[in-house]
C-alpha cells in the first residue's frame, strides 16, 4: 500500500512538473526561467518546511498550474524580482506563514476574560484548586496553563519553551480554558 | 532642489499619508500612528532618491513597509499586512487608471488628472474606512488552517499570491506605459 502510494504520488509529480513546464513554454519562456522558477520554488518550500498540500491530486494540479502560471508573468521583471517573488510565493505556501496568535490584531485575547479572571482573583479557593488539580494532572499542561494565562506570552514563546507546535498549543490551551470556566463558574 | 521639493510635497506626502492610513485602519492601529506615517514617509524619500520611479521602486515599498510595521508592532504585524500593502496598491492603480484615462480624455491635462486622482484616493479610502478592519479580521481568520472552514486556508493563500504576483505584473506595465506616454 505505501509503495502504491509512493509510485502515485511520484507519477503525479512528475505529470505536475511536466504540466508546468509545458504552461512556461505556451507562455513562450525561455527554458532556462522556467527551469529557474522551479526549481528556487521547490528548494524554498524544502528551506522553509512544513509545506502545505491539498488532499485531493486535481485542487493540487489546479492551484500549482494558477500559481506557476502568475510566477511566469512575472518573467518581465528583472531575474532578481522573480527570484524574490517565486520564494516569498514558496513561503506563503509553507508552515512559516502561519499566523500564531490569531487574535493579536484585535489587542483582546479570546482568553483575556479568564486572564482577567485569574489576575484579579488570584487567592481565590477555587482558583488554587484548580492549578494545584492541573499541576498534579499534567505538569505540560500546567506550564501552558501558567505561561498563556498567567504571564501572558505569545505563542512563539510557549512554543520555544515547551518544544511544541503552535496549532497543539492551541488545542491544549482551548482545553484548559474550557476546563477552568467549567470549575471557577466564569 | 525646487523639483525634489514639488516631488516630495506633491507626490510622498499625498501617497505616504494614503498608504498610512489605509493600514491604520484596517489594522486598526491605535498608537504610534504619526511615527508609522514618518517612517513610511523617509522611507518613500530615500526611495525616491535611491531607486529610480519603477516596479521595483513598489516592491521596494511594499516590504520595508512591512518592515517598518515589524519594528513598531513587533509581534501585531503579520505576514498578511504585506497584502493589506498590496491591496491599497492595488486600488490606487484602479483609481489611478480611471482618473487618469477620463480626465485625459475629456481635459488633456495632466495636473488636473493628477489633482482629481489623489482626491478621489482619498474618497475611496474614507468610504471604505469602516469595511476595511472587518475584511481584514475575516482574511486573518481565514489564513491559517482550520476544521470546518467553508474555503481552504491554502486556497485562500493561493488566490492571494496569485492575485500578489499579478499586481505586480500589472504595475510594471503600467510603469512601462506611464514611461512611454512621458517620453511622447
Amino acid at each position: 500500500m505505501k509503495i502504491k502510494n509512493f509510485v502515485f504520488g511520484l507519477i503525479f509529480n512528475i505529470a505536475e512538473t511536466i504540466l508546468i513546464f509545458m504552461i512556461g513554454k505556451m507562455l513562450q519562456l525561455q527554458t532556462s526561467y522556467i527551469i529557474l522558477i522551479m526549481l528556487v520554488f521547490f528548494v524554498s518550500r524544502l528551506i522553509y518546511g512544513n509545506p502545505k498540500h491539498y488532499n485531493k491530486w486535481y485542487r493540487c494540479c489546479i492551484w500549482s498550474s494558477l500559481v506557476f502560471t502568475s510566477l511566469f508573468v512575472l518573467t518581465n521583471l528583472d531575474l532578481l524580482a522573480i527570484i524574490l517573488f517565486t520564494t516569498f510565493t514558496a513561503l506563503i505556501s509553507s508552515g512559516k506563514a502561519d499566523v500564531t496568535d490569531v487574535y493579536m490584531w484585535k489587542n483582546v485575547s479570546k482568553y483575556q476574560d479568564v486572564m482577567d479572571f485569574i489576575k484579579y482573583n488570584e487567592f481565590s479557593d477555587e482558583l488554587i484548586s484548580f492549578e494545584n488539580k492541573l499541576k498534579n494532572a499534567d505538569s505540560l499542561t500546567y506550564m501552558l496553563y501558567k505561561y498563556k494565562f498567567k504571564e501572558n506570552r505569545t505563542f512563539e514563546e510557549i512554543s520555544q519553551l515547551l518544544d511544541i507546535e503552535t496549532n497543539r498549543i492551541t488545542e491544549k490551551l482551548d482545553k484548559i480554558d474550557f476546563a477552568i470556566r467549567i470549575y471557577c463558574k466564569i | 532642489m525646487a523639483s525634489n521639493l514639488i516631488n516630495i510635497i506633491l507626490c510622498a506626502i499625498p501617497e505616504t499619508l494614503y498608504f498610512s492610513l489605509f493600514m491604520i485602519f484596517t489594522k486598526n492601529i491605535k498608537a504610534k500612528r504619526i511615527l508609522l506615517f514618518a517612517l513610511m514617509f523617509l522611507e518613500y524619500v530615500i526611495l525616491m532618491i535611491t531607486v529610480p520611479y519603477n516596479t521595483w521602486f513598489h516592491i521596494l515599498y511594499t516590504f520595508m513597509t512591512f518592515v517598518i510595521l515589524k519594528m513598531l508592532y513587533k509581534e501585531k504585524a503579520i505576514i498578511t499586512d504585506i497584502f493589506v500593502f498590496g491591496l491599497s496598491s492595488l486600488i490606487m492603480i484602479i483609481v489611478s487608471v480611471v482618473s487618469y484615462m477620463s480626465i485625459m480624455t475629456l481635459f488633456n491635462n495632466y495636473t488636473i488628472a493628477y489633482i482629481i486622482q489623489r482626491i478621489l484616493l482619498f474618497v475611496v479610502l474614507f468610504l471604505l474606512k469602516n469595511k476595511l478592519n472587518k475584511w481584514y479580521i475575516k482574511f486573518n481568520s481565514l489564513w491559517n488552517r482550520k476544521k470546518k472552514q467553508k474555503i481552504r486556508s491554502l486556497t485562500v493563500r493561493n488566490i492571494t499570491v496569485i492575485v500578489f504576483n499579478l499586481m505586480f505584473y500589472i504595475i510594471n506595465l503600467c510603469m512601462i506605459y506611464a514611461h512611454f506616454v512621458l517620453g511622447k
